[in-house]
C-alpha cells in the first residue's frame, strides 16, 4: 500500500486530480462493462489524498477554511472527466464525509477511528421502511434504492422521510441487493440496500433538521466549516459536478474523434465528418464550440453559486428569497447546459457513436442518467423559479416561500 | 385511571426547549397495518408534570384518527449534540374545550401557531406513563410506581 499524500492546497489537490484523468479514461469503458469502480481507481483516489478534502482536521482530514464543498467538488467534476461513475462516486464519498461531520460527535468518532480515508453512501429513496423505537434507539427494516457507491461504501446511511434523517449502519448490517442496470453511471453500482430488524443504537441517528437549530448545526460549531452549515437546498451541487464533468469529458472525446475518428475504436467514421482528406466538418466545429461553451458556463455558474453560499454560511448572512430561487434554478439550468452539450455532440458522432465503447456516446448516457437525479428536476424547478420571479406569494418549498431553514412539521 | 409519571424537572425543561431549539419531538402511532407511524410534531411541548400536549392542525390526520381508536402513542425526543435520548410511552386523547384548545395553542411555538392561525386545529393532551432512554450522565427510566 502506498502513503496517502497529505499536501493539501486547492492547487496541489486539483492537479493531481488532473493527474488521474487518463488513467480513469482508460478504466472508463471496464467500469461500464463491469458495472463497477474498480478497486484500482479508489486506491489512487485516497492516495491522493483527494477524499480527504471534506474530512475534518480532527480525525486526519484536510478540511479547513481554505479547502471547502467548492475544492471537493471542483475535484469531483475533474474525475468526472475522465470517468462519470467514477467521478459520481467520488462526489457522494465526500459529501458524506459532511454528513458524518454533521452527525454525532460519537458517531464521528467511530467512523474516522481508524482514520479519515472511509467510504460512505446514502440511500435516498426507500421502498419501504419500517421503524420502532426501543429505549436505546432504534429498530429498523427496510429496502432503500441508490446507494451510489455501494461496492466499496463501509457505512451506509439508511434514510427514514418520516423522521427526516437517517441511521448510519455498518456494511456488515446490510444486504445489497444487484439492481443497477441502467443508461448511464453503470460504475456507480447504486443498487439496493436491505436491512432486516436492524437495531440502531441513538447517537447513530442524523437528522436533517438538526441543520436548523438556531446557533447552527453542530458541524459547524465543532468545525468550523462553512460547508457545514449549508442548507439541504444549496446541495444540488453534489448531484450536479459529476454530470457536468461527464459533459466535459465527452467535449474532450468528440474533440479526438472528430479531428481523428480512426483514433477511436469502432465502427467506421461518420458520415458527418467526410471523407477523410477533408477533415472535420464545419458542422462538427461548430457543434464542439456550442457544447464546450455549455460545459464551460455550467462549469462556471455552480463554481460562483457555491463560493457565494459559502462567503453566506461564514457570515451567517440571509439569502434573499429570490436569489435562493435563482441558486436553485442555477444548479438545475446546468445540468441542463450538460444535457444539451452532449446531445449536440452525440448527434454528429454517426455510426461510430452507436458503439457502447464510444465516450461520447458515454458522456451522453451518463449526463442523461446523472440529470434524472431527483434534485435535477428541470421543469418543476423552473416553474417555480418563474413563480418567484414574478413575485407570486405562496409556492414551492419553505426556503424559498418564508426565507427560512425550518420545515412546517406535523399535520 | 392512568398510571403517569411524573418527569424530572430537567427533561420537562429540556422538552420544553424542543420546538424553540429546532429539536423537534417524534410522535408515532401503530396504525391498523400494524406499523409504526413516526413524524416531526412541532408543536409538542409540556403540558404539567406528567403531561405533554400538541396542537394537531389538521384535526382530520392520521394521527387524532388514530388517537380517537386507541391513544397509545410512542413520543421520542434526541439531541445529538448532548447524547440525550427519550423513549417515552402516552395515552393520548383529544381535547376541544376552548380554554384547553387556547393553553395548548398559546403555548406551541410562535411558527407552529403561525401556521395555523385562525386555529382550526385541536389539542391533544398526552399523559406520561413510561421514559427509559438516554440522559447525558447515563441511563434513565422512569415507570410509574407500583403499589
Amino acid at each position: 500500500m502506498t502513503a496517502v499524500t497529505t499536501s493539501s492546497t486547492r492547487e496541489e489537490l486539483l492537479d493531481r486530480a488532473r493527474e488521474l484523468i487518463p488513467q480513469l479514461r482508460a478504466r472508463a469503458a471496464e467500469v461500464d462493462a463491469t458495472r463497477h469502480v474498480p478497486v484500482e481507481s479508489v486506491r489512487a483516489i485516497i492516495d491522493a489524498g483527494l477524499l480527504r478534502i471534506t474530512v475534518p482536521e480532527r480525525f486526519g482530514g484536510l478540511a479547513g477554511p481554505e479547502l471547502e464543498l467548492d475544492v471537493a467538488l471542483e475535484v469531483a467534476e475533474t474525475l468526472a472527466r475522465g470517468c462519470g461513475s467514477t467521478g459520481w462516486c467520488y462526489t457522494v464519498w465526500v459529501a458524506h464525509n459532511m454528513v458524518v461531520a454533521s452527525s454525532s460527535l460519537a458517531l464521528q468518532a467511530e467512523f474516522w477511528a481508524d482514520g479519515p480515508d472511509v467510504l460512505s453512501t446514502t440511500m435516498s429513496a426507500p421502498r419501504y421502511v419500517d421503524t420502532s423505537f426501543t429505549d436505546e434507539g432504534f429498530t429498523v427494516s427496510g429496502q432503500w434504492r441508490f446507494a451510489s457507491g455501494s461496492d466499496h461504501a463501509e457505512w451506509f446511511l439508511l434514510q427514514s422521510p418520516e423522521l427526516l434523517g437517517g441511521w448510519w449502519v455498518r456494511r456488515a448490517d446490510v444486504e445489497i441487493v444487484d439492481t443497477w442496470r441502467t443508461l448511464g453511471m453503470r460504475g456507480t453500482a447504486s443498487n439496493d440496500i436491505v436491512v432486516k430488524d436492524l437495531e440502531i443504537p441513538a447517537y447513530r441517528f442524523w437528522s436533517f433538521l438538526d441543520a436548523t437549530v438556531p446557533d447552527g448545526p453542530l458541524g459547524w460549531r465543532e468545525h468550523g466549516l462553512a460547508s457545514l452549515r449549508l442548507q439541504s437546498w444549496q446541495l444540488g451541487w453534489t448531484i450536479l459536478v459529476a454530470t457536468v464533468g461527464a459533459a466535459q469529458g465527452a467535449v474532450d472525446a468528440a474533440a479526438q474523434l472528430f479531428a481523428s475518428p480512426k483514433a477511436i475504436a469502432g465502427p467506421p467514421p461518420s458520415m458527418t465528418a467526410g471523407p477523410p482528406s477533408q477533415g472535420p466538418s464545419p458542422a462538427q466545429k461548430m457543434r464542439l464550440a456550442e457544447a464546450s461553451a455549455e460545459v464551460d458556463m455550467a462549469s462556471l455558474v455552480w463554481r460562483t453559486d457555491l463560493r457565494e453560499m459559502l462567503d453566506h454560511a461564514r457570515t451567517g448572512t440571509p439569502i434573499p428569497r429570490l436569489r435562493r430561487a435563482q441558486v436553485r434554478r442555477n444548479q438545475v439550468y446546468a445540468a441542463r447546459l450538460a444535457q444539451q452539450a452532449v446531445n449536440r455532440l452525440y448527434e454528429a458522432t454517426g455510426g461510430s457513436g452507436v458503439a457502447d465503447t464510444n465516450p461520447v456516446q458515454r458522456g451522453f448516457r451518463d449526463v442523461h442518467t446523472g440529470s434524472h437525479h431527483q434534485v435535477l428536476p428541470w421543469d418543476i424547478t423552473a416553474e417555480g423559479f418563474g413563480h418567484v420571479l414574478m413575485g407570486l406569494p405562496d409556492f414551492g418549498p419553505d426556503f424559498i416561500r418564508d426565507g427560512i431553514d425550518r420545515p412546517l412539521l406535523g399535520e | 385511571m392512568t398510571m403517569t409519571i411524573e418527569l424530572p424537572t430537567e427533561i420537562r425543561d429540556t422538552l420544553q426547549r424542543s420546538g424553540a431549539e429546532g429539536r423537534p419531538i417524534v410522535v408515532s402511532f401503530r396504525g391498523s397495518d400494524g406499523r409504526e407511524h413516526p413524524s416531526y410534531r412541532g408543536s409538542t411541548h409540556v403540558h404539567g408534570p406528567g403531561q405533554l400536549a400538541l396542537w394537531v392542525r389538521n384535526p382530520a390526520g392520521g394521527l387524532p384518527r388514530a388517537v380517537a381508536e386507541d391513544g397509545a402513542l410512542t413520543i421520542v425526543y434526541r439531541n445529538q449534540e448532548t447524547g440525550e435520548y427519550y423513549h417515552m410511552r402516552g395515552l393520548a386523547r383529544l381535547d376541544s374545550d376552548p380554554a384547553v384548545c387556547e393553553g395548548v395553542y398559546n403555548d406551541s411555538p410562535p411558527h407552529e401557531q403561525a401556521a395555523d392561525p385562525e386555529r382550526r386545529g385541536v389539542a391533544m393532551i398526552i399523559d406520561v406513563v413510561r421514559l427509559a432512554g438516554i440522559r447525558p450522565d447515563g441511563p434513565v427510566l422512569l415507570e410509574p410506581a407500583t403499589a
